[in-house]
């Protein structure tokens, strides 16, 4: 698969724009003293590129954003090639979903996408490489994770959703 | 608004150490394998063997002690929790009880070898990007990945948008903050009130954010063709990557313990 130049800086930017995200805006809920429910809109910009540029950009927006955050990392943590496979399905799910219909999407569509990518991600996948990492344990934190879900859904669905209007606008806007 | 002043773009530190001057692609190569042989090893003896192996690679590139533990720190809580759970949550042959929790002699042998475990992943990896630039990890990855194109790993456009969105944070922060300043001139508010008022409060701010990025994207694409710039096809490099003596040293030597301490223990 080749990109056009185009699509190759626009995946470029969405991808700083993810850790821009990821890194200035994020509220860690604590529970139990515990900052593993972060609240942050790094995903944001990865669905967008999937849903935007198809599933394929949308993988390598994910593991470029993943792998950008570890390298600038300047506070810590490992690198888990689990993550990265998050990061990449976080892109993919969405282009599946989502990227022939993008012309003239729904409101609900958006959100079940939301949905459905972050049901898989962000609360199953992830909740398994913590385990995997940690050791048993980590999915009594299931239930919080689940429900820092009903802040970000409906966060989620209406960027992804003003932001894909205002993509296929700009569009028109050039031609 | 100073809040984006004091975030340090990447953790490298620069010198000219054995570790610093060997190739991308042998550091990134040996994590791999540190990673895998972490997640295989299981007995005290072999976290021990790989920790001996970290502080030698830490000692022979000079960084300084205080900058490989500070990965350690936000883990702390992380790590504390971990150690914990597994103290009172394995079945096994109990040594006390305080009421209902009960120490296992298994459990506290399976919670301190996930405690070493984590350090030893976060010290080994961190080890990775406090001796690479990221514009260096950049090529390494993106020649590593280069006989994935094969099966369709767009390796080349891998590394661009990587390079392209290194380049583009500080602009990125920078824009942030001028657009949260002229929706405050607004009104907005993004101090206060509860998470989910937070939340719903970055939306004017996000949206502005992706349109202007949509933008400069085009006007980047624009000035990257009108240089020339035809994708990864034939293109030349101006640091061309090699491995030298000392790397293919390195790499079998990595390989071979860790496969070594993988099996034995």
């Amino acid at each position: 698969m080749r990109f056009t130049t185009r699509t190759a800086t626009n995946l470029g930017l969405l991808t700083a724009i993810s850790i821009v995200l990821t890194r200035v805006f994020g509220f860690i809920i604590p529970i139990a003293g515990v900052g593993a429910l972060r609240i942050s809109f790094g995903e944001i910009p990865i669905m967008l590129s999937g849903i935007l540029f198809g599933p394929v950009a949308g993988a390598v927006t994910g593991v470029a954003a993943d792998l950008i955050g570890y390298a600038i990392n300047s506070h810590g943590g490992a690198f888990f090639p689990g993550f990265t496979l998050t990061a990449a399905l976080t892109g993919i799910i969405p282009g599946l979903l989502l990227f022939r219909r993008m012309k003239d999407p729904q409101w609900w569509q958006v959100g079940l996408t939301v949905l459905v990518t972050d049901l898989i991600t962000g609360v199953f996948l992830n909740t398994l490489w913590l385990t995997i990492m940690f050791g048993q344990g980590f999915f009594i934190l299931l239930p919080a994770r689940l429900l820092a879900r009903l802040v970000t859904l409906p966060i989620y669905t209406l960027v992804v959703f003003l932001v894909g209007r205002a993509y296929q606008s700009y569009i028109r806007g050039r031609e | 608004m100073a809040m984006f002043k004091n975030i340090t773009i990447g953790q490298y530190i620069p010198g000219s150490s054995i570790i610093h001057r060997l190739d991308p692609r042998t550091k990134i190569l040996s994590t791999m394998f540190l990673i895998i042989s972490l997640f295989l090893v299981d007995s005290f003896w072999g976290y021990g063997l790989i920790g001996l192996g970290i502080i030698l690679v830490i000692r022979a590139s000079e960084i300084p002690w205080k900058f490989v533990l500070r990965g350690l720190k936000p883990l702390f809580v992380i790590l504390l929790l971990t150690v914990s759970l597994h103290l009172f949550m394995t079945e096994g042959e109990p040594i006390f009880q305080i009421w209902f929790l009960k120490v296992t002699r298994e459990g506290v042998i399976r919670g301190l070898m996930m405690g070493f475990r984590l350090i030893l992943l976060v010290v080994g990896t961190s080890l990775l990007t406090l001796t690479t630039s990221p514009i260096n990890l950049t090529d390494g990855i993106e020649s590593l990945l280069k006989p994935g194109k094969k099966i369709g790993i767009p390796a080349h456009e891998l590394a661009m948008m990587m390079t392209i969105a290194l380049r583009f944070i500080p602009t990125l922060l920078e824009e942030t903050e001028k657009i949260m300043k002229a929706q405050m001139a607004r009104g907005a508010d993004f101090q206060s009130g509860g998470i989910i008022q937070r939340a719903k409060s970055l939306i004017p701010l996000l949206v502005p954010l992706f349109v202007n990025a949509f933008r400069r994207a085009d006007d980047l694409a624009v000035a990257m063709e009108a240089r020339g710039y035809r994708g990864g096809e034939g293109r030349t490099k101006f640091r061309e990557l090699h491995f030298s003596k000392i790397d293919v040293i390195a790499i079998a030597i990595v390989a071979v313990s860790s496969v070594v301490v993988s099996i034995l223990f």
